[in-house]
């Protein structure tokens, strides 16, 4: 008997055979056409770590799809993955890395902040960028090397104000600006001004950063002291959820708001009964029944031992958009170009339309947080 | 080819060497391999499992020492109402001045808010915990409950709740966990490897690699690890992050956290690996020292066997041997009997290649000496010299065997040899004495002898006449065949003469009888004695007609005929002939045998044959009748008798009776011999088949023995005409006679007498005439009046042929009946129209008579 049992497909054979696989492996990885390198950068440590580990986690799962399907034009796709540690600094030597390593593009970054710390250097340096979640609205229209699978922050803050102007009867809104992601904040804070002055509204802007040494109890109260009625938390999900319950300490009705970015599953662990009924935008419904949805869903499950939320489908929506600019030109310098041409693309939750300058036009929903769950505000 | 495609000894040799030493040494190292790696691997695994046991062990005695710690603050807790939280708050600062590794500690109430806490936090105070899933588990539960990690964003290192839920207070706990980073750290598995704590997610806690920690990198995808959080814990070579690991797993108690021991499957096996090197060397040494020795004991075994090779080359092609030993200083028993016996073999080669030598020196004098024997013998016999043409002669292989044995043993009649020694006696010498001589298995030699005695010894030449001898009997025999051909034809001549005069006479004869017969009352004491002439008449008739066919005096009326047809139809004839004790098996051929022949005739011939095969078995036997076409050369046909070479008919009947002896069968053929008692036989049966077959242009021989049964073969010219039908002869009714008028011309007197008068008895009206001449005048006179003109064929100044040409001459298509008892050859030497002439033979009866000329009337 076998002394130790083996995973490694190698050691799944007999002993006396390993040499003879091990000849025919290099024979065979000799015949191989060398796998195309793909890039992700994602901010995997640090505040908004979990941004990151969705994302790193939805683009492996595509790889390991596409790698079992065989591949892009018969080459594995190879992810190399940098942490850019949500530092402008640390991000711009992970995108020098993988240029280096030779990698055709990148798919990352998982925030506006780190997308501006790096576009001008990929912009330089030809190497495309798919970012999944990057929404500001000043990369868009922009004949530039990156790709943007989200909406701009515009279409999100319209769907917003019109939501809590029209159902919620908000006139006067207080924001809670954090200023660690300022690109996206304040792309949010400009979006929501222009749209709910528009609407005869005004706003209220209350700004911190995260990780300082302030009470988020302080932070709320300075929100509280504007009488707004209704509060717009732009912050990570940790600290999105710590406002909510400082804010809900103090104040039982105040409706609250938010992004994207903020609203994960983890705000809604973390915030517990004070982010019930919270209004927020999404670019996923993770509540389709849709049976795509359901695949990557169920897939992303049993491998990750949790669900996926946004960041993780449209990572994973990033990379089969690459691939299919990589079936057409797997060069560094042509998948620009290949990706661009695409036009019409088939994603989780329906058909995404690529316009020429990479970015795309999707479905945007309003999600509330009901008994623990976020789903659909009606 | 053959040389190009055999193998080399030497390699076999060493090949054969070299894989007796390969296959244990391979089977050895293979099992010695397995073995070690067996146990190599078993004890690798067995350290990671352990150290991972160990590893889980103590995490989970860390984490149980903080449940038991939170449990202390729960049940002190307890025991304080709500209002009194002041004290509670000391304790808790005291818990946490205890224990380093709780950072945060918490009370909860029953609706999950935070009641109190240390450090006091006011962000943490008062916050809503109830939507957190741990506190939810733990509820649920009601025992301590561990929540998935998660990576502090302000300490960066890996923190978790731990819940341990109470009646009135629930005692949350947030830890740091860099502790269990502090453990991992000091833990080596082996030379390079290491140790990492996931959680249940299988999110790495703790691990050699910070950054893996850092960056929240999941191990839940490995299967030891998905195995391991279900309980089940293992070790196994697996791949962890692109790199393949011998790893183990043990399961965390009561938390579902796994702790994996990894070590890179090199390192892990770097001991199996230099075990298997050092197998590997061991055994190349080992091959290349069997290698070695093959090579050197194969030039050894070798060596003797070259030696033998090149002396045989050398024998071969007729060289002296090259010198020096043949075996080397290596010997071997089997090499040894080898190189013994291919001396043996060469000594024997060059014998034998003296002694071809000596009898090829033999021959060139035997062709270069005359072909006559020359011999020297002592008084008594004994051969004292001899060339080899007497050898020859004597059917001895050389002269030298021929010296030293008795010519006596060689004469085939001792009384020739009496003979010579008489004669040498008398007169000294002998000069062309002819003798038989043995010559060996062969057939006697007719030699002459020409010997003198020389002193004590005899000398001479000995002349082998052989083939002379047997030309001459050869010739002796044509001659007796020419001799006995040309008395048959002689005597049938003889017969023919006699035949036809006697025809005339019997025709007269048998006439008249037949008038006195017609005359006399049937109750004539007279009539007894008329029809005793005529019966006496009729045989004589009979032996004419057969003496005339053996002398083929007698007409034929030839047409082709397929022989195959004649022969069936005469078969049931010569069935009933043979009776029951004969068997008569008849052999044709698919294809037509067609020969021009009187169909009658050719019918007599079979059954005379038949006749004389029965009458040689008496006590039964098998006659055998078969035919085929031949083509015979000009050979063959000359010696047969024929007119000259082409295609024949032959028939063969054969019969396994008594046989002839020689002297029979020279006489066979001729007339009246017979073996058969007096009255049993006329001695005409073979002579008229010989008779009929010669007229036929063909030719009949015989074969027999005595005892050995007789075989007689025709050959009859064939033709390429198609058949014509064989129609049964029908007995054509006579008529009634008739009032034409009839011009017979017949020179003898008697004859004539009698034709006319029976004609005229039947109503014709006759005009005679003694001889051609006569007729033709009558018929020029009268040629309105005669409606038949009836010649006969021999006659004076115009022979009947002559005749009919003349009236022809007057009246072509004039009816004309010839009658002939002798045709000689005035109608067979030329083209006569005999299809409008009847042929009557004689001697003939008044009815045969009228019935010819009805016929004539009717046909012609």
């Amino acid at each position: 008997m076998c002394g130790v049992r083996s995973n490694a497909p190698e050691a799944a054979l007999p002993r006396l055979a390993r040499h003879a696989w091990f000849a025919a492996a290099l024979l065979l990885a000799g015949c191989q056409r060398p796998p195309i390198k793909v890039g992700g950068v994602f901010n995997l440590s640090g505040r908004h770590y979990d941004l990151g580990v969705s994302g790193r986690n939805g683009a492996t799962l595509a790889v390991e799809e596409l790698n079992a399907a065989g591949g892009v034009g018969g080459r594995r796709l190879e992810l190399m993955v940098q942490d850019d540690q949500q530092d402008p600094e640390a991000a711009r030597k992970a995108v020098q890395a993988l240029v280096d390593l030779g990698v055709v593009a990148i798919i990352g970054h998982m925030t506006s902040a780190m997308t501006e710390a790096t576009l001008e250097q990929a912009n330089r340096a030809h190497i495309l960028m798919v970012s999944p979640t990057t929404s500001a609205a000043k990369y868009q229209g922009l004949d530039d090397w990156l790709v943007l699978l989200n909406l701009s922050t515009r279409s999100s803050t319209a769907a917003l104000v019109e939501r809590m102007v029209r159902v919620e009867k908000v006139k006067r809104l207080a924001v809670l600006q954090d200023l660690s992601n300022k690109v996206f904040t304040q792309a949010w804070v400009d979006g929501v001004a222009d749209e709910l002055t528009r609407r005869g509204g005004e706003l209220r802007v209350v700004t911190f950063t995260s990780g300082e040494k302030r009470p988020l109890g302080e932070i709320a109260e300075a929100a509280l002291a504007e009488k707004a009625d209704g509060l717009l938390v732009l912050a990570n999900s940790l600290d999105s959820a710590g406002l909510c319950q400082q804010v809900r300490k103090r104040d039982l009705r105040l409706p609250l708001f938010g992004s994207d970015w903020g609203f994960t599953q983890d705000a809604v662990v973390h915030g517990g009964q004070a982010v019930e009924g919270a209004l927020f935008t999404q670019k996923v419904n993770t509540e389709d029944q849709s049976p795509t949805y359901r695949r990557f869903r169920d897939a992303y499950q049993a491998r990750y031992s949790r669900a996926p939320d946004f960041a993780a489908a449209l990572s994973y929506e990033a990379v089969q958009l690459l691939a299919e600019g990589l079936r057409r030109d797997a060069t560094r310098e042509g998948v620009r170009a290949a990706v661009l041409s695409i036009g019409t693309f088939q994603g989780l939750q329906g058909t995404l339309k690529l316009d020429r300058f990479g970015d795309v036009e999707r479905k945007q929903f309003v999600m509330t947080v009901r008994d623990g769950r976020i789903v659909p505000a009606e | 080819m053959r040389s190009l495609r055999a193998i080399r000894l030497s390699t076999w040799l060493t090949a054969g060497a070299l894989l007796v030493a390969l296959v244990p040494a391979l089977l050895l190292t293979g099992v010695a391999l397995e073995d070690v790696s067996l146990r190599e691997q078993e004890r690798s695994a067995e350290r990671s499992a352990q150290l991972a046991q160990a590893l889980a062990g103590e995490v989970g005695r860390f984490l149980d020492a903080q449940v038991i710690h939170l449990t202390e603050v729960r049940i002190a807790a307890e025991g304080h109402p709500a209002s009194e939280h002041y004290d509670l708050d000391d304790q808790l600062k005291l818990h946490i001045a205890a224990n380093p590794i709780l950072r945060t500690i918490m009370l909860v109430d029953g609706r999950g808010r935070v009641a109190h806490e240390e450090p006091d936090d006011p962000d943490i105070h008062g916050t809503d915990l109830s939507g957190q899933p741990w506190l939810k588990a733990a509820r649920v539960r009601k025992a301590a409950t561990w929540s998935t990690a998660t990576i502090s964003p302000r300490t960066g290192q890996p923190t978790v709740t731990l819940v341990v839920p109470g009646a009135t207070w629930t005692v949350v706990g947030y830890l740091d966990l860099s502790t269990l980073q502090e453990i991992v750290a000091r833990t080596r598995s082996g030379q390079v490897g290491g140790a990492a704590v996931l959680d249940s997610d299988g999110t790495i806690l703790a691990d050699q690699d910070p950054r893996l920690v850092r960056e929240h990198t999941s191990l839940g995808e490995v299967p030891l690890v998905k195995r391991a959080r279900f309980g089940e814990e293992g070790t196994e070579v697996t791949t962890i992050l692109g790199q393949t690991r011998l790893a183990s797993a043990a399961a965390v108690a009561h938390t579902g956290w796994v702790v994996l021991v990894t070590e890179p499957v090199q390192a892990a096996f770097a001991k199996l690996d230099r075990s298997r090197l050092l197998l590997l060397l061991v055994l190349v040494g080992g091959l290349l020292a069997a290698a070695l020795t093959a090579v050197l004991l194969s030039r050894r075994i070798l060596r003797p066997l070259r030696a033998v090779g090149e002396r045989a080359r050398a024998l071969a092609a007729g060289e002296p041997l090259p010198a020096g030993e043949v075996a080397g200083s290596l010997r071997f028993r089997e090499l040894d009997e080898l190189t013994a016996g291919f001396e043996a073999m060469a000594s024997a080669v060059r014998a034998r290649q003296e002694a071809l030598e000596r009898s090829e020196r033999s021959f060139r004098d035997l062709v270069d000496t005359p072909l006559v024997g020359v011999v020297r013998t002592s008084r008594s016999g004994e051969v004292l010299f001899a060339n080899q043409a007497m050898a020859c002669l004597l059917g001895v292989p050389s002269a030298e065997a021929l010296q030293g044995r008795q010519m006596a043993e060689f004469y085939a009649d001792p009384g020739q040899r009496a003979e010579m020694l008489a004669r040498l006696e008398a007169e000294g010498r002998v000069t062309n004495l002819e003798v038989s001589l043995r010559s060996g298995e062969g057939p006697l030699r007719t030699v002459l002898l020409n010997l003198k005695r020389d002193g004590e010894t005899l000398a001479g030449m000995v002349v082998d006449i052989t083939v002379l001898k047997q030309s001459a009997a050869e010739r002796e025999k044509l001659e007796q065949q020419l001799e006995r051909a040309q008395r048959v034809e002689a005597v049938g001549r003889l017969a023919g003469g006699v035949a036809h005069d006697l025809n005339n006479v019997l025709t007269a004869i048998i006439g008249y009888a037949h008038m006195l017969a017609e005359a006399l009352p049937q109750e004539h004491e007279e009539r007894e004695s008329v029809d005793g002439i005529l019966e006496a008449a009729g045989r004589a008739a009979a032996l004419t007609r057969s003496l005339l066919t053996f002398s083929r005096k007698q007409p034929l009326q030839p047409r082709p005929v397929d022989l195959r047809d004649l022969v069936r139809g005469v078969a049931a004839m010569v069935r009933r002939l043979l009776g029951e004790d004969v068997d008569f098996v008849i052999d044709l051929p698919e294809e037509p045998l067609v020969a021009v022949v009187d169909p009658a005739r050719l019918e007599q011939v079979l059954v005379n044959l038949a006749t004389n095969a029965r009458d040689a078995m008496p006590g039964g036997g098998r006659l055998s009748c078969s035919a085929e076409r031949v083509a015979l050369g000009p050979d063959e046909a000359g010696l047969l008798g024929l007119a000259g070479p082409g295609d024949f008919v032959r028939l063969t009947v054969s019969d396994t009776g008594q046989g002839m002896s020689e002297e029979v069968q020279r006489q066979a053929f001729e007339p009246f011999f017979t073996t058969k008692g007096q009255g049993k036989g006329t001695g005409l049966g073979l002579a008229i088949v010989h008779g009929i077959v010669r007229q036929h242009g063909g030719a009949v021989t015989l074969q027999s023995a005595p005892g050995a049964g007789t075989t007689m073969v025709i050959h009859l010219p064939a033709s390429q005409a198609a058949a014509t039908a064989l129609v049964a002869a029908t007995a054509t009714p006579l008529g009634p006679g008739g009032k034409e008028t009839i011009l017979v011309a017949e020179d003898e007197e008697a004859v004539r007498r009698v034709v006319v008068a029976t004609l005229r008895r039947a109503g014709y009206q006759v005009i005679e005439a003694r001889d051609g001449a006569e007729a033709v005048a009558r018929f020029r006179d009268r040629r309105a009046e005669v409606d038949l003109c009836l010649l006969d064929v021999i006659m004076p100044r115009l022979n009947g042929r002559e005749a009919l040409e003349a009236i022809r001459l007057l009246r072509p298509g004039a009816r004309v009946l010839l009658m002939s008892g002798f045709t000689g050859d005035v109608l067979e030497d030329r083209g006569l129209e005999m299809e409008s002439v009847g042929l009557l033979p004689k001697p003939m009866t008044p009815t045969d008579l009228l019935r010819h000329v009805r016929l004539a009337f009717d046909r012609l």
